[in-house]
């Protein structure tokens, strides 16, 4: 008899087995983001938060996630450290030493990284509401403003609204006191990453290859600039001209009346934002490639590291930090030449 | 080649779905009625193959070579390859289209995470999956709503706040009906091949129970809608044994298959 029951419940496991690895296989997964302090990088890399003694480039600390966590962490001025799980749970860590303040649970994935003005968190989730919170992790607004559609990108604010898109490509500004809705635009494309706000004007990239500007007053479209492929991460503003890469490759700088500066094609698909330094910019792409390049859009120079990047590249002090994917580090620490000056591997435990 | 029929999959859905109504759930029905009908062949193949072997089981010949054999395996399996090839049975006709089922049912799994990009990876993934002749920035974000349920997470109906798994009730119903009503009466209930195929028909719904009960419910609309077409097939053919599904009395047993 016993024989004549392990045949099947050994093909019946298999199957679970081949499903269950169907299921990791395709386990909800970004890449990770970061944050940097004075003593300390922070990065969010999967089922652990890690911070990184930016003097001595040891594991300071370590905050393990149930799911997995991929948004930047962000300090709030009274020291906390606000970071977003898979798991649904938005956690209030101390900076210096890991350990849990306190917690809110929404009802789906933090995939964007909340932000935090002097009193208020604004914390975007995938379940279609942006949350404002004080600083204890106190609902501020009566209920969350529900949108249209998963909330991707950080939300920016003015002090009077808070602006924010949706994969749903609808734009909205509400009241940062109330949460009321001020305006809603739509777009032609979804919005997956950061605007930028400039003197009443909004800058967004779209998935739909193109860059908009929008009044901030009223969400009147200003002006619509055609890309070649979809942008990812928001522009970066420096020097009145807006950098920013899309998925073929090319790398542009925009002034901010929407005519284009200069476009340099690099090699891979750009998705996180460039970093921004005296000398020019430092940008990534899912090549592996890193580029150095000249506020004139020449590349100055070049280095390669082992896996793809989709993280922004984060400056800290005298060097850039890169987390590339599936690499061989979580994270690389490059001089002003490229040269890899120190690197971390988290230790397993 | 597996990513491949994973993409080829994924467009598949996403096709159905640009173009009948953005509503996930209805492509994922109209693609397990495609799939149904283009595994049509191979299912009728299944059901010839598992009457002739039920045919087999009930020769004179090989009752006769049984009782003859009893105590040599060796000469017994010989004997048994024999009459397969003189009455021409392919002994693997009956379960071919349960295997070719299984890699469809992962490959469909991972087509609809895939398709649904709940997360920044797979909406990366996807951008690189889908044909450009469909247009992916239009077509984004895909509706994961579909009735109560949320296609891209494991489903519950919350009433007074508890969590009703039923999709996962459905998929063990409709599993086990699926079996109770498509499978012939052996004729020998102690064979080797009864036991099993009644160990199976006794797990298998519990097993898909519980991976529609952890896996997103994409593919739990997928398997219970496969199970009713299954049902609906069988029934067509006139090869539903309905009757198992009656009270019976004592000592009765349902023939209806056998006419």
């Amino acid at each position: 008899m016993k024989t004549k029951l392990i045949l099947p419940l050994a093909a019946l496991l298999a199957a679970a087995i081949l499903l269950g690895g169907c299921a990791t296989g395709m386990t909800p997964s970004s890449w990770p983001g970061m944050t940097v302090s004075e003593e300390y990088v922070y990065i969010a890399g999967g089922t652990n938060v890690y911070a990184v003694n930016l003097q001595t480039y040891a594991e300071a600390w370590r905050f393990p996630i149930k799911a997995n966590a991929f948004a930047a962490p962000v300090l709030t001025k009274d020291g906390q450290l606000i970071v977003g799980g898979y798991d649904h749970v938005l956690y209030s860590l101390d900076p210096a030493t890991g350990t849990e303040n306190w917690s809110f649970t929404a009802r789906d994935r933090w995939i964007g990284s909340v932000l935090v003005t002097d009193d208020t968190i604004y914390a975007p989730n995938a379940d279609y509401n942006l949350y404002a919170l004080d600083l204890n992790g106190q609902p501020k607004w009566e209920k969350p403003f529900e949108a249209d559609q998963s909330i991707w990108g950080t939300p920016v604010t003015d002090g009077q609204n808070v602006y924010f898109g949706t994969l749903g490509r609808w734009m909205f500004a509400v009241s940062a006191q109330s949460g009321e809705e001020v305006w809603r635009t739509q777009l032609n494309g979804a919005i997956l990453g950061a605007p930028v706000l400039h003197n009443g004007v909004l800058y967004v990239g779209l998935f739909d290859s193109a860059l908009v500007a929008l009044d901030a007053q009223t969400g009147d479209l200003l002006w619509q600039a055609p890309l070649e492929s979809w942008v990812w991460a928001g522009p970066v503003l420096a020097n009145d001209v807006l950098y920013f890469g899309d998925g073929a490759g090319n790398f542009y700088a925009y002034s901010l009346d929407g005519n284009l500066l200069w476009k340099q094609p690099l090699r891979g698909a750009i998705v996180g934002q460039p970093a921004v330094t005296a000398e020019g910019l430092v940008v990534a792409t899912d090549s592996g490639t890193i580029y150095y390049l000249s506020f004139d859009g020449e590349v100055l120079r070049t280095t390669a590291v082992a896996g793809a990047v989709y993280s922004s590249v984060v400056p800290a002090g005298s060097v850039f930090l890169v987390a590339p994917s599936e690499g061989e580090s979580l994270l690389l620490a490059l001089d002003q030449n490229g040269v890899q000056v120190w690197t971390f591997n988290p230790a397993k435990k | 080649m597996w990513e491949w029929i994973v993409n080829l999959f994924t467009n598949i859905l996403l096709i159905i779905y640009k173009y009948l109504g953005g509503n996930f759930g209805v492509a994922i029905i109209v693609f397990t009625v495609l799939s149904r009908v283009v595994l049509y062949p191979l299912m009728r193949n299944q059901i010839k193959g598992t009457q002739a072997m039920q045919e087999f089981q009930n020769s004179k010949e090989w009752q006769e070579i049984q009782k003859k054999y009893k105590d040599d395996k060796e000469k017994l399996a010989q004997e048994q390859m024999r009459l397969y090839r003189e009455m021409g049975i392919n002994p693997f006709a009956s379960c071919l289209p349960t295997f070719i089922q299984l890699p469809i049912l992962f490959a469909l799994y991972q087509s609809v995470v895939r398709a649904l990009a709940a997360s920044p990876a797979q909406l990366l993934i996807l951008q690189h999956a889908v044909y450009p002749i469909l247009g992916l920035p239009d077509i984004i974000p895909i509706n994961s709503k579909f009735l109560w349920m949320n296609l891209a997470q494991p489903e519950r109906l919350y009433v007074f706040g508890v969590g009703i798994p039923v999709l996962a009730i459905l998929t063990a119903l409709t599993t086990y009906l699926q079996t109770k009503l498509t499978t012939p009466p052996p004729a020998n209930p102690n064979d080797q091949s009864a036991m099993m195929s009644k160990t199976m028909a006794l797990y298998m719904p519990f097993f898909m129970g519980w991976i529609t009960y952890t896996l997103a419910s994409g593919l739990a609309v997928y398997i219970i809608v496969s199970n009713l077409l299954g049902i609906a097939q069988y029934a067509m053919m006139g090869k539903v044994n309905w009757n198992v599904l009656l009270p019976q009395k004592a000592g009765q047993t349902s023939q209806a298959r056998k006419k």
